[in-house]
């Protein structure tokens, strides 16, 4: 199962050499560059080689260099970012910087509420990601936004979401996404993505609204696997730490009554007719709460305003089934569509115990990395379309400054054909966010539509024959300086190496190989140079025909192959 | 669920027409005639006016549209009447330029033919949503009232369905860019926006297409089934499936294809995806149900009033009508005129919106979101003619004095379509729509 055990293509292209044999007598070097890359790719949104020189210098073993990259990477703010910050800054997004009340009254209520203005908050939110994925030297903390917001999925794109996402991405879902648990389900509870998606503006007493109380515990904390369908209150049995072990429609109950007047400051005509009561923030409301005591898995909460809501989130954040269901759900993104069953129990252990530290998801996440199943390299996750684009950006040396709504090329193609692969930018519209199994985006749809977009990455260039979005042509040549360098398998290896870094099936080497070379022995050189970047018509010689393409669609092909599809 | 195999689907069509790929260019060696009846699943995204597309003719509803109807209202002698008491829009049954009296097209052919169904008083009865969002997720998904179902009404359907025929890509095409929400969860659920771009077809020009006129020369994507051979486990299972689907697809050649009988498909979105669907349903590809989308009925500002017999009048509602009206005659003409027969007699087509709008025009020459609204349904054993209530737009008949009610479920047309046409047992409807409570068909369709 293993795809990066042993060297890379280039010494062992056969790919199934002898395990034993090679952790004993291969070259330590190789070995130790394969556990880098295996750790960087399930932990990154790609490697490059520059990631792997950078993992090899941090110890004298594999586990320290593991634990002090992992220690590195988890102290996020302290890795300078500023080269990422300045191209996002360089895209002259307008949106990223307004506060809330700005959002609002620019793009709900102000002169830029018409199609496509209004949703640039959620567009610009969505290119600054792609961005962050590529660039951003804080590999691990992206992709564990990613994951909060999978986590904390809002329908980014509906028309009432769209306006005010950047508050849910910035100031709820980035700040916390390596830090408290219960400090990110606040702040998410009380964004107006989150407040208008889950329908929480709208619970008031006398007319509640359970859909945010419901998705509160069966998707945000305790999970659905503890859920007791018509169960009375008090009919479900108390854990060891007095609280009841799941959760029933009771609950589900209660729990939007202690919501109740949670809302928006949308203008609603029961709000005072003052602009203060328009703004789009959070306020609570507090003739709409319902009064009276309240029941929530095993617990009675005596009637506190706000602060029953505050009880509520105390009470689910410390919670076993939480503790379980968020870590099972860490170590199924990171180590295995079905992961470790101790793994989850110890890194569960590990969240209930600091609920209350501030670092608390970073230290579950130093506990997931150091593991076993990382340092014994088990598992395998395949990667999702956007990890896939990413990843091709990455190691390809892209320079890319997206945008939606400018125009078709290069980038309303290349979002185009991405979100016809299904995995489009906080475009999934049900609150259980984008799945994470395999399964999901293995299906022939999407793997096809993805293959569709792979194709067409290397050859997207800006406007006006302008520069190609990857770097294909200016790798190659730096990575290959001579002529006589560039033989078919040269290339085709080269390429391997830098894109899979392991071997591949010898088969599929060689089917990269005969298409590159055509007519030509794979030892000869082909011309690279002439006439860049797409070479001249040969309609006598196949090797000569149109090179320069002809070795960017072998680049493509590299990001078609199963070994590049998992990570 | 299983998931299809094409590869045995593949020596299906080898077994046709001698080689793969051949079956799908002359239709006369294709349809081996599985018989398996076809669900379509046209939504009309953005609240359609129906009160804009079948109104009032004569009589007391007449008389009541008149007083209500405001800015809204289309004089008689502009609407063609298809009975004593109701018309369509003149835009439902000609061009823009052609008098109401002109031969009738499209939708209206379809009635008079009695294969178009008018099912009155549609909608969502137990819930109530204005909102585009919520209203269309809670029909999709089948369950009104609750977005956060995990799979759609047509999901449910296909793990209910029992033995679906070998499928050469899948029984469930969704035409759309993304996963529709009524085929959510459904792996094996085929979606394109268009069948032609299901391909890679990303390469630069000189490495894409075979250039037979360069020896040797090979299009790149032919690469991509070589790619993936070898190696056992899911992924690559899974990838093999799939680089199959793309040469089946290509084989297909959607873009050359020959509509029978004379349809013409507009050239529009629909009208592409239509003649996709017919040539899947002709080419015996497994497909049982398909979703399309036809948008653009939020009509707020500027519906517009039909002028028939005036080319140069614009009428924003009446483009739209006509675009659907073309769309879903030539798909019918297509299959009803086919050399493997009447194909429409195992197709049916239900076209349905997440709810109707405000009686009574708005202050910008639109309509605001309403509640009750028509569904249509279309095909060789639909009975045509109207069904269902019309809930009457006298005062006392109103919902919250502004809009249509709702007399019928939309669930109980998409469930009789189930077990009428596709065969599923009663029994079944109990997981497809889990919180309809019992099951009433109207006779829309024939068993």
């Amino acid at each position: 199962m293993d795809q990066f055990a042993g060297g890379t293509s280039a010494v062992s292209p056969a790919g199934d050499g002898d395990r034993i044999f090679a952790d004993r007598f291969v070259d330590q070097t190789q070995e130790e560059r394969g556990f880098a890359r295996r750790v960087l790719e399930r932990f990154s949104y790609g490697t490059r080689p520059e990631d792997i020189s950078h993992f090899l210098s941090l110890g004298a073993s594999s586990a320290e260099r593991l634990a002090n990259w992992a220690a590195q990477q988890l102290a996020w703010q302290s890795i300078a970012d500023s080269a990422c910050q300045a191209r996002i800054d360089a895209a002259g997004y307008q949106t990223l910087d307004k506060s809330i009340t700005q959002l609002w009254a620019d793009h709900v209520r102000g002169s830029q509420t018409g199609w496509p203005e209004r949703y640039f908050p959620v567009a610009e939110t969505d290119a600054a990601r792609i961005i962050r994925a590529v660039y951003s030297r804080r590999q691990l903390y992206e992709m564990l936004v990613e994951f909060w917001h999978d986590h904390f999925n809002v329908a980014g794109w509906e028309f009432s979401i769209a306006p005010v996402f950047v508050q849910h991405d910035r100031d709820a879902i980035r700040p916390n996404a390596l830090g408290n648990f219960r400090e990110m389900l606040e702040a998410v509870a009380k964004t107006t993505a989150m407040l208008y998606y889950l329908d929480n503006r709208a619970n008031r007493s006398g007319g509640y609204n359970e859909n945010w109380a419901r998705e509160l515990m069966e998707l945000h904390t305790l999970g659905v696997e503890v859920y007791f369908p018509g169960a009375f209150h008090g009919a479900i049995p108390l854990g060891d730490d007095g609280l009841a072990i799941g959760y029933s429609d009771a609950d589900v109950y209660d729990v939007a009554r202690c919501f109740t007047g949670w809302t928006v400051r949308n203008g609603h005509w029961q709000f005072p007719q003052t602009p203060e009561y328009d703004t789009g923030e959070f306020f609570y409301h507090s003739s709409w709460h319902e009064g009276g005591s309240k029941f929530v898995v095993g617990r009675w909460l005596m009637p506190a305003g706000q602060q029953e809501a505050h009880e509520v989130m105390d009470i689910l954040c410390q919670h076993r089934a939480t503790a379980r269901h968020i870590c099972r759900k860490l170590c199924r993104r990171f180590i295995d569509d079905e992961p470790p069953e101790s793994l989850v129990e110890s890194a569960a252990e590990i969240w209930r115990e600091q609920w209350q530290a501030p670092d608390q998801i970073a230290q579950v996440m130093a506990h997931i990395i150091n593991s076993d199943a990382v340092l014994q390299g088990q598992g395998s996750k395949v990667r999702r379309p956007f990890e896939l684009m990413t990843s091709c950006m990455r190691k390809t040396g892209a320079e890319i400054q997206p945008h939606h709504y400018q125009g078709w090329q290069p980038y309303g193609e290349m979002f185009s054909r991405f979100q016809q692969s299904g995995h489009g930018g906080f475009r999934w519209p049900a609150p259980d966010g984008y799945p994470d199994t395999a399964t999901r985006w293995t299906s022939a749809s999407v793997l096809g539509q993805t293959w569709r977009l792979l194709s067409r990455l290397p050859e997207l260039r800006m406007p006006n024959d302008g520069p190609f979005l990857l770097s294909v042509q200016e790798l190659t040549l730096q990575g290959l300086p001579n002529e006589e360098q560039h033989t078919a398998t040269n290339l085709v290896d080269w390429w391997l190496e830098r894109l899979i870094g392991a071997s591949v099936l010898p088969q599929r080497r060689l089917e990269l190989i005969n298409f590159l070379r055509q007519n030509a022995p794979a030892d000869q050189p082909l011309n690279l140079t002439t006439n860049p970047p797409y070479g001249n018509w040969s309609a006598g010689n196949m090797s000569a025909h149109y090179t320069p393409v002809r070795l960017r669609a072998m680049v493509s092909m590299i990001m078609m192959l199963p070994e590049f599809h998992r990570r | 669920m299983k998931r299809r195999t094409f590869l045995k689907s593949c020596c299906a069509a080898a077994a046709a027409g001698s080689l793969p790929g051949m079956a799908w260019v002359n239709p006369l060696l294709a349809g081996t005639g599985s018989g398996q009846d076809v669900l379509v699943y046209l939504y009309l995204r953005g609240g359609i006016d129906g009160l804009h597309l079948v109104v009032p003719y004569a009589g007391p509803e007449r008389v009541a549209y008149e007083s209500r109807r405001g800015n809204m209202l289309i004089p008689e002698d502009r609407l063609r009447p298809i009975s004593a008491h109701w018309a369509l829009h003149p835009r439902a049954g000609g061009g823009p330029g052609d008098p109401v009296t002109s031969t009738p097209r499209w939708l209206q052919r379809l009635w008079l033919e009695s294969r178009l169904a008018i099912v009155q008083g549609a909608g969502m009865p137990t819930d109530l949503s204005r909102s585009h969002f919520d209203a269309q997720a809670w029909m999709d998904l089948g369950t009104p009232g609750n977005k956060n179902t995990s799979q759609g009404w047509l999901t449910r359907y296909l793990q209910q369905a029992g033995s679906l025929p070998p499928a050469t890509l899948s029984n469930a095409f969704g035409f759309a860019s993304t996963q529709p929400l009524a085929l959510m969860g459904a792996n094996q659920a085929f979606t394109v926006s268009n069948a032609q771009e299901f391909r890679v077809d990303g390469f630069h020009w000189s490495w894409q297409e075979t250039n037979p006129d360069l020896p040797g020369h090979q299009g790149a994507h032919h690469r991509i089934q070589n790619l993936w051979q070898s190696g056992s486990g899911p992924l690559e299972q899974a990838g093999r499936l799939a680089a199959e689907a793309l040469a089946e697809m290509r084989n297909m050649n959607f873009a050359d294809y020959q509509p029978e009988g004379g349809a013409q498909y507009p050239d529009s979105g629909l009208g592409t995806q239509m003649r996709n669907l017919a040539q899947l349903i002709k080419g015996d590809s497994g497909v049982v149900v398909a979703t399309l989308d036809y948008g653009g009925w939020d009509t707020h500002e500027g519906q517009g009033i039909p002028n028939p017999g005036n080319p140069n009048h614009f009428d924003f509602y009446g483009n739209l009508v006509q675009g659907l009206s073309e769309a879903v005659d030539a798909f019918y003409t297509d299959l009803s005129q086919s050399t493997q027969g009447n194909l429409m007699n195992r197709v049916s087509i239900v076209m349905l919106s997440e709810f109707g709008r405000n009686v009574t025009g708005n202050q910008s020459n639109g309509t605001d979101h309403g509640y009750g609204n028509v569904m249509l349904a279309l095909g060789g054993r639909v009975n045509g003619g109207f069904h269902g209530q019309f809930p009457g737009l006298d005062k006392g008949s109103l919902f919250e004095n502004q809009d249509l009610e709702t007399t019928v479920d939309y669930r109980q047309v998409l469930a009789e379509a189930l077990v009428r046409r596709l065969g599923l047992p009663a029994a079944g409807l109990e997981q497809v729509f889990p919180t309809l409570d019992s099951y009433s068909p109207l006779g829309v369709f024939q068993d």
